[in-house]
């Protein structure tokens, strides 16, 4: 029983015509396909959500007072330019304030990663590529391990060296 | 030779020849005097100097590069290049630099980073380098890590070297245990600070330094 109706929550079978003819007891022509039946507050603010005409729908995206361009009698008045252009307007702002988030987001994105690059660099510009931080923990600047920078081991300022690792370097790169 | 100074007409003949020039490195342990001995020489030459010295150790954190030095035996001359290199060792305490010799915690860390980026500047200086002067402390025990290492390194690059026996001026000083330790390579006794056995070492580094390129030549 996976279709129900927004507006009465009466239940249908899957697969009923009467999602295409409408609801038979409200004329409801609204349906939530679901597994279990939606309680009726859930019901409610789909049906409130989903109820909105087409009319109402781009009056609020418009962001115009109803009564501009609708009449009385629920006719459309014929929309001048300025009021496209007003609403234009209203759109590009708040897609421009969106946009300028985005980018104030994408700049401090930016910066941690500058920063974070920055710390790698300060890390690779110390002499050491194993790094004592206290006994049992270690850093370890893999970077340069592997681009067979010398062993030098660190441990709370105290440096341990070598130095066949240095002179290996030194070959490696003449022959680089 | 009023237009040629005497570098530049010294370095032209030198392009003409091309021979009795060579790039000469100190090397050594950490205060073991390379920088004295670099000022010694440098003194005696050309009546320059090469860098300030210090007892506390790694006082040389950034090789030092001194060009067209000529010393003379006799009839005999060589141009150098003079390399003073920072002390190569395989450990640097910070702790050593408070405790010992009084500087403070932040003056010692940073020193003993910036002599341990000296110890691999020390070692990429080598390429290049055509003989090594190699200083070591007399009143020390030779057979150290270092020693081995650097010795053995530079053997294996061919490269000639000559093993100043230094601080010989020191009761303690034993340059006979640092001949009977290294018997490959000649090994003079001086005195950097007090200049004597100078001579002997000038004379010994021309013979020394000038076959390398004859040597070069035939390989």
């Amino acid at each position: 029983m996976p279709h129900q109706c927004l507006k009465c929550g009466k239940i249908f079978e899957e697969g009923s015509s009467t999602v295409l003819k409408g609801c038979p007891s409200c004329t409801g022509n609204r349906f939530f396909f679901t597994k279990e039946p939606l309680d009726d507050k859930e019901r409610e603010a789909i049906y409130n959500q989903t109820s909105k005409d087409i009319n109402s729908k781009i009056l609020d995206i418009l962001g115009i007072d109803q009564n501009d361009i609708i009449d009385k009698k629920g006719k459309w008045i014929t929309m001048k330019p300025n009021d496209v252009r007003k609403a234009l307007k209203q759109h590009l702002n708040v897609d421009s304030n969106k946009n300028q988030n985005d980018n104030v987001m994408e700049f401090e994105n930016l910066k941690d990663t500058q920063t974070q690059l920055e710390k790698i660099e300060t890390e690779h510009n110390n002499p050491e590529t194993i790094n004592i931080e206290k006994p049992g923990k270690y850093i370890i600047d893999i970077k340069g391990l592997l681009e067979e920078e010398p062993i030098i081991i660190q441990k709370d300022g105290t440096y341990t060296i070598h130095l066949p690792s240095i002179f290996k370097m030194l070959d490696k790169e003449k022959q680089n | 030779m009023g237009l040629f100074g005497k570098t530049s007409f010294a370095a032209i003949m030198r392009r003409m020849f091309g021979k009795k020039h060579a790039k000469i490195g100190i090397y050594g342990p950490p205060n073991v005097g390379k920088t004295t001995l670099a000022n010694r020489i440098l003194r005696d030459w050309t009546g320059d100097i090469m860098g300030s010295v210090s007892e506390i150790p790694h006082e040389t954190r950034i090789a030092k590069w001194k060009k067209d030095v000529k010393i003379e035996n006799g009839n005999s001359s060589l141009f150098m290049d003079i390399v003073d290199t920072p002390g190569i060792s395989t450990k640097v305490d910070y702790k050593e630099f408070m405790n010992i010799y009084g500087l403070n915690k932040d003056e010692s860390k940073q020193r003993a980073k910036e002599a341990t980026e000296g110890v691999i500047e020390s070692i990429r200086w080598l390429e290049g380098i055509d003989g090594v002067l190699l200083v070591m402390d007399s009143t020390q025990d030779p057979f150290t890590q270092v020693n081995i290492t650097i010795l053995g390194n530079l053997e294996a690059r061919n490269l000639p070297v000559l093993i100043a026996a230094n601080k010989i001026d020191m009761e303690e000083s034993s340059p006979a245990t640092l001949k009977s330790a290294f018997p490959q390579h000649p090994v003079i006794p001086i005195s950097a600070l007090t200049g004597y056995n100078s001579e002997n070492l000038y004379s010994t580094m021309i013979k020394q330094f000038s076959r390398k390129r004859k040597k070069k030549r035939r390989q």
